[in-house]
């Protein structure tokens, strides 16, 4: 004897032959448990199909692009978050001293750069950026190495106002469109370290960001110089 | 929470956003990410919710930027054959299912002497809202037959596609599906 129940699903989906269609209507007719089992099992497909779609809680892109953008400019294959993640709990004290060595080291180049910069006799190509490698470390970041990297964005903003005549338009406008994606880049990651101090992976992310920003102005300050 | 619903599409908008996205692809194929965030922001609902359907919800935000960033690096393979928002999919299905095997999720507490059990986790939902119990369900069906039945009813991949997907035959993801409408039948009617 057939299990009608068993091919309930079939016969909703049309998935039965002509012959196997009439023998469970037939079935159907006179059992009303079948009937009602049906009716269920139509609930559930209808139901599963109006279902609404949910964006995420947070917005994510700010991690892909950054992971987008590490891939790129590292030349290096995408971190897993995962991983990260993992990370995130396996520093050791050795571990997190060498960051805060690595992090002082990145404050006072950015320092160095930044009184380098504004004497006047420091060329514009000066290296700022920081190491990829020491864009991770956990800490929120230190007073010292924000106002250093403002005086440098400042610095190298003032050249490339002196020299912006010299570029064409065209440049300009290039220039513009990137130093605005890396401004609003910055202005996510700040949103979200604000609301997140401690994440590492935002505070590499904001670092990478302004090291993004410092590398543009620097050619376009270059391209103004020359 | 954002919650974005799906309004009823003409066939004009179908294309008109096939239209943006197929626009937005060309430029991101040629490295512009302001174009590739427009096509995240237009494909990010969906792609979330099938992630957090078909894994863990805790899992959905990494892999939902898994998925955007794997498909920034195979945007050169996008043909445009299909709409990128198929294509997105099955990249997405892809991810998933290979995530399931790669963290081995098993879903013991689910089976009963061999016999796939649905919890009745009634005054377990803590937010309200449309679909939300069914939704509950569903997180609660056992392994394949959930995978089957999000790809199936939810999604609308054909029991071939599936089969595919899944390296199984068709006579099996139509057990699956079966199971899982009879299990979420008694969660619903319960």
């Amino acid at each position: 004897m057939t299990d009608w129940t068993e091919r309930l699903s079939d016969y909703l989906d049309d998935d039965l032959s002509g012959d196997e269609r009439a023998r469970l209507e037939a079935a159907l007719e006179g059992d009303a448990e079948l009937r009602r089992v049906l009716d269920e099992l139509r609930t559930v497909k209808q139901e599963a199909a109006s279902l609404f779609q949910r964006a995420p809680d947070t917005d994510l892109w700010t991690g892909i692009e950054s992971r987008i953008r590490g891939a790129s400019d590292e030349d290096a294959g995408v971190i897993e978050l995962a991983s990260r993640k993992r990370r995130r709990f396996s520093f050791t004290v050795p571990q997190l001293a060498a960051a805060a060595v690595a992090l002082l080291m990145v404050g006072s180049v950015s320092v160095w750069m930044a009184v380098g910069a504004g004497s006047g006799d420091s060329a514009p190509q000066t290296a700022v950026s920081a190491p990829p490698e020491a864009g991770f470390v956990s800490l929120p970041p230190a007073e010292g190495p924000v106002l250093s990297y403002e005086t440098a964005i400042r610095d190298l903003e003032q050249q490339l106002q002196v020299g912006r005549d010299r570029l064409d338009p065209a440049t300009v406008e290039a220039l513009e469109r990137s130093l605005a994606t890396i401004d609003r880049a910055i202005g996510r990651a700040q949103e979200a370290l604000d609301a997140d101090p401690a994440s590492m992976y935002l505070n590499r992310h904001l670092a990478d960001a302004r090291a993004r920003k410092i590398r543009v102005l620097q050619q376009a300050a270059r391209l103004a110089s020359s | 929470m954002n919650v974005s619903i799906a309004l009823a599409m003409t066939p004009g908008d179908d294309r008109s956003a096939a239209n943006q996205d197929l626009a937005d692809v060309r430029l991101a194929s040629g490295g512009d990410l302001e174009a590739f965030e427009r096509l995240y922001h237009r494909h990010v609902a969906r792609v979330h919710t099938l992630v957090s359907r078909m894994l863990e919800p805790d899992l959905a935000d990494e892999v939902t930027q898994d998925v955007f960033v794997r498909v920034w690096r195979k945007l050169g393979t996008f043909r445009g054959e299909a709409a990128f928002g198929t294509w997105l999919h099955r990249v997405t299905v892809n991810l998933v299912l290979g995530r399931r095997k790669k963290l081995g999720i098993g879903r013991e507490r689910y089976h009963h002497h061999g016999e796939a059990v649905l919890e009745k986790a009634t005054g377990r939902v803590e937010r309200p809202g449309i679909g939300v119990e069914f939704e509950a369900g569903l997180r609660r069906l056992p392994e394949r037959a959930r995978e089957v039945f999000v790809l199936h009813d939810i999604e609308g991949y054909k029991h071939r596609e599936i089969a595919e997907m899944l390296g199984v035959t068709t006579g099996t993801t139509k057990a699956q599906l079966h199971r899982a409408r009879m299990l979420m039948r008694d969660y619903v009617s319960n």
